[in-house]
C-alpha cells in the first residue's frame, strides 16, 4: 500500500516572533529587564538553529551567548525597517557560520559540482516524520551540507542569500542542497530514487 | 521562500523537507546563559570611562566655552527662579532643571583642579545670564521653554564635568594630568 503522509505545520521560521515597539525601545536603551525578555523569547530558536548547524550542544550554547552579546552591542544598528526577528536571526546565523569557519568545518573540497536537484524534488521518506530519526540523520551529514540544508529548508533562506553568507556561488548552494537531500534520504533508509517511484 | 515550503500540488507521497524540519521540536539549552549576560551588563555599567575619554569630553567643553576671568563659584539657587507659568512643558523643563541641580550638588567635596574650576565657572556664568533672562516677566511660553532648555543643557554639561571629576578622582588621577595625557 503506498504511503501518503501530510503533515500540516507552519513553515515559518521559529524566529518569527513579533515584539512590541515599546519593548524594543527599552532594550535599545540597554534596559536589563527588556533584554531579558528578548533573551527568553529567542533562547530556543537561537539555540536550535546553532545546534542544527553545528551539531554540538556546547557550541550551540556559545553561539547563543555570543549572539546575545552582539545584539546588546549592536542594538543601535537596528533601524526597524525590517522585522526584529529577521535581524536577530541573521546575527545568529553569522555567529554560527563564523564559528564553523574558525574550526575549519566549512572547508570545501574542489569536487566536481553535482547536478542541481529539481526544486520540486525536495521530499523525504516517511521516516522523516520521526523527529529523533531525522535529527540523527542530519547529524551524520557534513557540516557544510547540513548548514545549507537547514538554512534553505529550515529557515527559508534563498540560494543567493546562502551563497552570499558562505562566500560561495549560487551553484554551490544548490549542489550542496541536492547532495544533502540525497544523503538524508539514504540516512533515513531510502534510496534517493525511491521516494519519487512511489508517485 | 523556497518552493519546498509550499504543499506539493501533485500530491506526490513523502514529506517536503521544509515540513519535516519545521515539525522538529525546538531544542532547549542545558542551562540558561542569561545570568552570564546580566553579569556582563552590570560590569559594563560599572566600568569607569577611560581617562582619555573623560579628558576629551572636558576638552570639548573647553572648545565651546570662551574662557575669561570669573568670580568664585556661586551656588545656583533654583528657588530664585520665577514661578509664574503653569505650562506643562515648562513645568517639566523646570523639574528636570531642579533634578540636575540636585545631582550636581551631591558631588561637592571632590578635588577641584584649576582647569576644572575654570570650566565650571564658565558654565555657571552662562547659567547666571539665563537666570537673569528667566527672571524677566514675559508672556512668551516658547521663549521661556527655550531658556529653560538652554539652562538644562548647561546643567548637563556641568553634571558631565562633575562626573568626570568624580571618576578621575575614583581612579586616583588628577584632571590636570588627564588633560596632559590627551594632548
Amino acid at each position: 500500500m503506498p504511503w501518503r503522509i501530510q503533515i500540516i505545520v507552519s513553515a515559518q521560521s521559529a524566529f518569527a516572533i513579533d515584539l512590541s515597539d515599546a519593548l524594543l525601545a527599552r532594550a535599545r536603551k540597554g534596559e536589563e529587564a527588556a533584554l531579558e525578555i528578548i533573551y527568553r523569547r529567542f533562547e530556543r530558536p537561537i539555540y536550535t538553529l546553532a545546534l542544527r548547524m553545528t551539531g554540538d550542544p556546547e557550541e550551540a550554547l556559545e553561539v547563543l551567548q555570543n549572539t546575545m552579546l552582539r545584539l546588546i552591542d549592536k542594538f543601535s544598528d537596528f533601524r526597524g525597517d525590517s522585522p526584529f526577528w529577521g535581524w536577530l536571526r541573521q546575527i545568529a546565523v553569522n555567529e554560527t557560520l563564523m564559528r564553523l569557519r574558525q574550526r575549519g568545518r566549512l572547508l570545501y573540497t574542489d569536487e566536481l559540482p553535482e547536478p542541481e536537484s529539481d526544486p520540486a524534488d525536495d521530499r523525504l521518506p516517511p521516516a522523516a516524520a520521526d523527529g529523533a530519526r531525522l535529527i540523527r540523520a542530519l547529524d551524520r551529514l557534513p557540516q557544510a551540507t547540513r548548514s545549507v540544508l537547514w538554512l534553505y529548508h529550515g529557515e527559508g533562506y534563498t540560494h543567493p542569500e546562502i551563497a552570499a553568507m558562505l562566500g560561495r556561488t549560487v551553484s554551490f548552494s544548490k549542489s550542496q542542497l541536492a547532495r544533502g537531500l540525497a544523503r538524508l534520504r539514504t540516512e533515513l533508509g531510502v534510496a534517493p530514487t525511491e521516494v519519487s517511484h512511489h508517485a | 521562500m523556497p518552493d519546498s515550503h509550499r504543499p506539493d500540488p501533485t500530491g506526490r507521497p513523502g514529506i517536503p523537507a521544509a515540513t519535516a524540519f519545521a515539525a522538529l521540536p525546538l531544542e532547549s539549552p542545558s542551562r540558561s546563559v542569561w545570568p552570564e549576560l546580566a553579569q556582563r551588563l552590570h560590569r559594563r555599567r560599572r566600568r569607569p570611562h577611560p581617562a582619555w575619554l573623560l579628558a576629551a569630553a572636558a576638552l570639548a567643553l573647553v572648545a565651546v566655552l570662551p574662557l575669561a576671568d570669573r568670580p568664585a563659584i556661586v551656588p545656583i539657587d533654583p528657588a530664585g527662579q520665577p514661578s509664574v507659568d503653569l505650562d506643562p512643558r515648562i513645568a517639566a523643563l523646570r523639574a528636570e532643571s531642579a533634578r540636575l541641580e540636585q545631582s550636581i550638588a551631591h558631588d561637592e567635596g571632590l578635588p577641584f583642579s584649576a582647569p576644572l574650576a575654570a570650566l565650571g565657572l564658565d558654565i555657571e556664568d552662562r547659567l547666571r545670564l539665563i537666570d537673569a533672562q528667566l527672571a524677566q516677566p514675559t508672556d512668551d511660553p516658547a521663549e521661556q521653554a527655550r531658556l529653560w532648555q538652554q539652562r538644562i543643557t548647561l546643567l548637563r554639561d556641568l553634571d558631565h564635568l562633575q562626573q568626570a571629576r568624580f571618576e578621575l578622582a575614583s581612579q586616583g588621577r588628577a584632571f590636570d594630568a588627564a588633560l596632559v595625557v590627551a594632548y
